[in-house]
């Protein structure tokens, strides 16, 4: 018995070092192409390709908290239009350098998550949800009103004007991804990650085992709302201009969620694969039926939902087609 | 003193909408477990019908109403028996999820079918002097109407085998099976009865403000705050969270401004899950 399971493992393990070197190898090149993409396309293709690594990163953020923890984040697009109105504010009005931007952006959005956080994740599934979203409604209002009109110039908007060129923003966002991407393949990796999987399959029984719930979902609520705020800062910078209507727009709830359901709950590979497919299918409705484009969000999102409620990733993993392994 | 009188009419005039609004939100998560991110697309497409009925074809605006209400009522066994049934007793996440992509859904084609533009059902706007201030006469309409509702929903639940039956199965599902009831129907009655009651504060709504396609999305964040206020599931709770938000929403407007009135609901709902998780009416622990 030992034997043959010894017999078993040999060549395995054979198949997953060259399994291991393909994916190596695939995203050396993926990676190559993303860095070379702006050096020989055009800027239509450029600007793209920004909007799939935008979206990669709100999903893969998402999925720091909502896809370990099964919490859904229903007010994600509270925490980038919050990150987006830290670096204007920080730029625009105290002539901050852009840096200087994103790190006050990636500090308010880390503040707000704890403040947020600590009354909110006492509260458990659905109610969790709803909180969430009433989060992001009251964030939109409250920069909207005439209260803050010194800070946020109310429903007119901020101008931002950083002398970043396309390229540049293209790189910053392409960097951002690649840190989302790190941090996600560090808790995969991690016991942390582990147990906070382990409250996403039973939040009681992962407190019985002495693993301090409460902690670690304000933790990975903190790092995934920080991921947003730094999202939000680099679409400000690429926007040039925003006002409340644009950056808490309830999309970029929708749209990361989406793509993460695609993908699969928890997985490495998910979020980029749905971010590329939504985002260049998007594209294509976009140009043709304006008027139709959530729809075809809403299709998906049911479909999703009726058919493959597991996601692509996982699915195909249980076709043996991708490994069974959690850094996938 | 008539400030106070005018100050509590009109929160009971915006607190009703709301409660009739809520109260179908709230059947249908107490005995489906749904969480109906739709419904605020399933009042503003009841809207329309009503406005259809009543600009195109000419229907008096109470009839309009009620007609609206029956084919919303329909709509929504059509959509409970064949979509939302797939995911009856799965997480309540995925019920969120697909209500979600079906609100999606609705709010673009209504924007291909009815366009942007600004609709409201003309009726009754003659002013009427109540308690030293004047309000359009269907403010008093709505009142009414809506209390009728409230009561007419009340005894039905109460009295009514089929209202007996859908309380049964909001309180324990596999009893309620045990003792005969057949909950696949319940559930059918009870998402139609949801969604005749959206019809409902959906043609109310047309005729004291204005439709436009994303109306709901508006509408159901202030909604789900008085669900989760009043119980998840409380019709009762719903009624008094439509009421306590519409006051709250009220005396926000008038002492500091109207943008602010969705952050008032946000604070009361912050701060009522922190004391009480499961709202006012809510029984058991706040995980549900």
């Amino acid at each position: 018995m030992r034997l043959a399971e010894k017999g078993q493992a040999a060549p395995k393990l054979a198949v997953n070092t060259r399994a291991l070197l393909a994916a190596g190898l695939v995203a050396a090149a993926v990676l190559a192409l993303l860095a070379g993409l702006p050096l020989f396309t055009s800027p239509y293709v450029v600007n793209l390709t920004f909007r799939v690594l935008l979206f990669a990163t709100l999903a893969l953020g998402l999925n720091v908290f909502t896809g370990l923890t099964g919490y859904v984040n229903f007010g994600y697009s509270g925490f980038l239009g919050l990150g987006a109105y830290a670096f204007a504010i920080t730029v625009a009005k105290y002539q901050q350098p852009w840096p200087v931007g994103v790190l006050t952006a990636a500090a308010v959005s880390a503040c707000f998550s704890l403040l947020v956080g600590l009354p909110l994740l006492w509260v458990r599934g659905i109610y969790f949800a709803i909180a969430t979203l009433e989060v992001a409604g009251a964030l939109r209002v409250l920069t909207a009103s005439e209260y803050l009109q010194d800070l946020t110039n109310a429903a007119g908007g901020i101008l931002i004007l950083t002398g970043v060129g396309l390229t540049g923003q293209y790189y910053l966002m392409m960097g951002l991804c690649l840190l989302s991407l790190a941090v996600m393949t560090g808790l995969l990796l991690s016991k942390f990650g582990l147990q906070l999987l382990a409250i996403r399959e039973d939040e009681l029984a992962a407190e019985v085992l002495g693993i301090p719930t409460g902690l670690w979902k304000l933790l990975a609520f903190i790092i995934s709302g920080t991921i947003a705020g730094l999202a939000g800062a680099l679409l400000a910078m690429y926007l040039t201009y925003i006002d409340p209507s644009i950056v808490y727009d309830v999309t970029y709830t929708i749209r990361p969620l989406v793509m993460l359901l695609f993908g699969g709950f928890g997985t490495l590979l998910g979020p980029l694969l749905g971010a590329a497919f939504f985002t260049v299918v998007s594209e294509l409705i976009w140009s043709r039926f304006l008027t139709y484009h959530l729809l075809i969000f809403g299709v998906v999102l049911v479909a999703l939902v009726l058919l493959m409620p597991e996601g692509v990733i996982p699915w195909l993993q249980r076709r043996g087609i991708l490994p069974r392994i959690r850094t996938v | 003193m008539t400030e106070a009188a005018e100050i509590l009419l009109r929160s009971l005039f915006l607190g009703i909408i709301y409660a009739v609004a809520a109260s179908g939100l709230a059947l249908i998560f107490g005995v489906m477990r749904v969480v109906n991110a739709a419904h605020g697309e399933l009042i503003m497409l009841g809207g329309y019908i009503a406005y259809m009925l009543w600009s195109a074809a000419g229907f008096h605006p109470l009839l309009a109403m009620g007609v609206a209400a029956l084919l919303m009522a329909l709509f929504g066994v059509l959509l409970q028996r064949f979509i939302l049934e797939r995911v009856v007793g799965q997480p309540e996440m995925s019920s969120l999820l697909l209500t979600f992509g079906l609100s999606l859904i609705l709010v673009d084609l209504a924007r291909g079918l009815f366009t942007t533009t600004l609709r409201s059902i003309v009726y009754l706007q003659e002013p009427v002097s109540v308690l030293g201030a004047s309000y359009a006469q269907n403010n008093l309409l709505t009142l009414v109407l809506g209390l009728g509702v409230g009561a007419g929903l009340f005894l039905f639940l109460k009295y009514h085998p089929l209202g007996k039956a859908v309380r049964a199965t909001a309180q324990n599902e596999d009893l309620a099976l045990a003792c005969g009831i057949d909950c696949r129907q319940v559930r059918l009655v009870s998402f139609g009865l949801g969604s005749a009651l959206a019809g409902l504060a959906g043609t109310v709504w047309a005729i004291n403000y204005s439709l436009f396609p994303s109306v709901g999305q508006n509408l159901i964040i202030t909604l789900f705050a008085i669900v989760v206020l009043g119980g998840m599931g409380s019709v009762g709770g719903a009624f008094l969270g439509g009421i306590i938000l519409g006051l709250a929403q009220v005396v926000t407007a008038r002492y500091l401004t109207t943008q602010l009135s969705l952050f008032t609901a946000f604070i009361l709902l912050l701060g009522l899950l922190l004391i009480r998780p499961q709202g006012l009416f809510g029984a058991g622990a706040g995980e549900r």
